[in-house]
């Protein structure tokens, strides 16, 4: 019951999203939008359709068993919140990189990483951390020649070789 | 002709051609597996480095990178279920459950193997039926490249996983995504927000890195212990797959001629192949139930279609100078720097390079069959490493991979939010293979469909028209009412029989 009250609370998400679109769509010019609208306009009768199927069925299997479920079980709850560190994390990585550069920005989020995800800081964490942030650097930035990213500090620049 | 084939012959046989395409085969293996450097990458990449070869030799490393990264996209898809290349976002499916099921070593041998036969057979029709092709490929327009576009939509319905209207929802939502930023034809901006990292819209590679590393980072993470990946997790069985994959016969031969005709359409691409190859084997199987959870059948389908896309994607190259896609524009720029046109003059005038690089390929095929099987052998135990190590490691490779694409820091925020889009999809059981051919459609199905409406003056009755007088209009209008007549049928006879048993 629980991933039938899920799935309902994933149409009503798409019911706005498309919705949103739909609108946005008549903003701009026939030729641009056509498709665009017509895709859209779709995604709100599936999703409307997917909407009612799901509450219906949502609805008799209460009636049929006289109670609700709850809309996130434990596991669902913990898988949220690891899911919330995790885009934390990555969110924290890219503000790095424009602050402190690549290098000790992944060095940082590697080892930061680790340690929330395991729960304890350990020595060999260090060392892990910045064998890969030297290797990833060596890898893209001087044997493939990508573009370092512009940051306050210009630590990057000292490791770069080509 | 024969003279001009045993040129080729002799010329890819000479040692420095062998260790050419050895050591193509070796770097493409490495890039194809990392998310975020792909074929065109690898190809670009090097270059610079084959100025001082002679052009046979060159062609032949940046051939064996071609196909080798091609096939090595797998590897990751298989182990950790995240595509290194967006033609192996297919091999996901049924790869990564495989490794689920302590087959990780079969899968990666059923991969090798099926690439190879993919890989040797658009070889050798790119040796023999090349000028005829590309003929054949002259004679599609704008009518038929939308109606190819809309063949594959038709087949979203088939990677469903659970409810097929939540699968469909996912396809819309990816044609969605694939049109934003600027309209092929009008050049109008829409649903960017204003955001400038969004004008030339999202780049597949963002996507997929976004949409399948993030939501696996959380699942790793989420795994109660290593220790059952650890009794799961053997490499081996690999060698003993070739026998296996040529018992599949009929899936490999119709694998193979799907990925070589895609391959002939200048722009078509080796996604395309790999799902439509994947779903033709799921219709004819005997057991279509198996698919998505593991089916040896949809692996070798998936893996032999998007192999044989790279001869098939050389044949407007070498005898239009067409190139078929991205990575061949790239060897059309390697050709032009090292003083040769790319068209049949080539075959005429250098017909020990034309030959011999095609020679090459069909060894690099054969090559990077103990070389992905070694390298395959060292990275499956990636997957023994502790959670957090393989969790930060995969989230820092995937952030540099999305930045290296356009060297923009904004890209990897938008792979950020892909990813947030992908963990929700997968949080609400939704599967995300519809939602990434969705994407891979949608671009090549407006700006042909907008290139038809012009080409008629927006007249929608003379465009159906055409749909249906031109012959290949015609089987593709006949190949998309036959693929969804056959899908509701199969999806009526499923439903019947689940009220039967209950």
């Amino acid at each position: 019951m629980t991933s039938i009250k899920k799935d309902a609370g994933f149409a009503l998400a798409f019911i706005l999203l498309s919705i949103w679109i739909t609108w946005e769509s008549f903003s701009y010019s026939y030729q641009s939008s056509v498709l665009l609208r017509g895709l859209a306009m779709i995604l709100v009768v599936m999703s409307v359709a997917f909407f009612i199927i799901r509450i219906y069925q949502y609805l008799r299997m209460a009636k049929a068993r006289g109670h609700a479920a709850p809309f996130l079980e434990g596991n669902d709850v913990r898988h949220l919140l690891k899911s919330l560190l995790v885009f934390g994390l990555v969110g924290g990585y890219i503000l790095a990189i424009t602050l402190v550069g690549f290098l000790l920005a992944t060095f940082l989020f590697v080892f930061i990483s680790m340690c929330c995800f395991s729960g304890k800081p350990r020595v060999f964490y260090l060392v892990y951390s910045a064998a890969l942030a030297l290797t990833i650097f060596m890898l893209f930035f001087n044997a493939l020649g990508v573009t370092l990213p512009d940051s306050l500090l210009p630590f990057d620049t000292f490791f770069k070789i080509v | 002709m024969l003279d001009a084939l045993s040129i080729g012959f002799l010329t890819a046989l000479q040692p420095s051609m062998l260790l050419a395409a050895c050591v193509g085969v070796t770097i493409g293996v490495f890039i194809g597996m990392l998310p975020g450097l792909t074929s065109t990458m690898g190809v670009a990449l090097l270059i610079p480095v084959t100025f001082s070869f002679p052009p046979a030799v060159g062609l032949a490393l940046l051939g064996g990178i071609y196909l080798a990264s091609t096939f090595s996209g797998s590897i990751s898809a298989i182990l950790l279920n995240i595509p290194g290349t967006p033609s192996a976002v297919a091999t996901c499916q049924d790869g990564y459950p495989m490794t689920r099921a302590g087959k990780a070593g079969r899968a990666v041998g059923l991969s090798v193997f099926a690439s190879c036969i993919g890989g040797i057979f658009s070889a050798i029709v790119l040796l023999f039926m090349a000028p005829v092709l590309s003929e054949l490929s002259l004679m599609l327009g704008a009518p038929e490249y939308f109606l190819l576009a809309l063949f594959g939509v038709t087949i979203i319905a088939s990677l469903s996983e659970g409810s097929m209207l939540k699968s469909m929802m996912g396809g819309v939502l990816g044609l969605i995504i694939s049109l934003i930023g600027m309209h092929p034809l009008t050049g109008e901006m829409r649903l960017t927000m204003g955001l400038p990292s969004l004008y030339d819209g999202i780049p597949l590679v963002i996507t997929l890195i976004g949409l399948y590393s993030i939501p696996e980072v959380v699942n790793i993470l989420s795994e109660k212990s290593n220790s059952q990946k650890r009794e799961n997790s053997q490499f081996s069985g690999a060698w003993s797959t070739l026998k296996d994959v040529l018992a599949q016969r009929l899936n490999v031969f119709r694998s193979c001629v799907i990925g070589t005709v895609i391959g002939i359409i200048p722009g078509a691409g080796q996604s395309i192949a790999s799902f439509i190859a994947y779903d033709a084997a799921k219709r004819g199987s005997r057991t279509p139930e198996q698919f998505g959870k593991g089916s040896e059948e949809g692996l070798v389908a998936a893996e032999t279609a998007n192999n044989a896309v790279t001869g098939g994607s050389l044949v407007p190259l070498l005898t239009l100078g067409v190139p078929g896609n991205a990575v061949s524009a790239v060897l059309m720029g390697g050709l032009i720097i090292h003083g040769l046109s790319p068209g049949p003059i080539l075959f005429q005038n250098s017909p020990d390079i034309a030959y011999g690089f095609i020679f090459s390929l069909l060894f690099s095929n054969l090559l990077f069959v103990p070389v992905g099987l070694l390298v395959a052998k060292y990275c499956v135990k990636v997957i023994y490493l502790p959670k957090e190590i393989l969790a930060a490691s995969i989230l820092s490779l995937a952030v540099m991979g999305a930045y290296a694409i356009r060297g923009q820091v904004s890209d990897v925020g938008l792979m950020l939010a892909i990813g947030v889009l992908g963990y929700l999809l997968t949080f609400f059981s939704v599967s995300r293979a519809p939602m990434v051919l969705g994407l891979v459609l949608g671009t090549m199905a407006e700006s042909n469909l907008s290139r038809a409406l012009s080409l008629v003056r927006g007249d929608v009755g003379e465009l159906l028209l055409q749909f249906v007088t031109r012959p290949f209009s015609l089987a593709l209008v006949l190949l998309c009412v036959a693929s969804v007549v056959m899908g509701y049928r199969k999806s009526r006879r499923s439903s019947l029989a689940a009220q039967d048993t209950t």
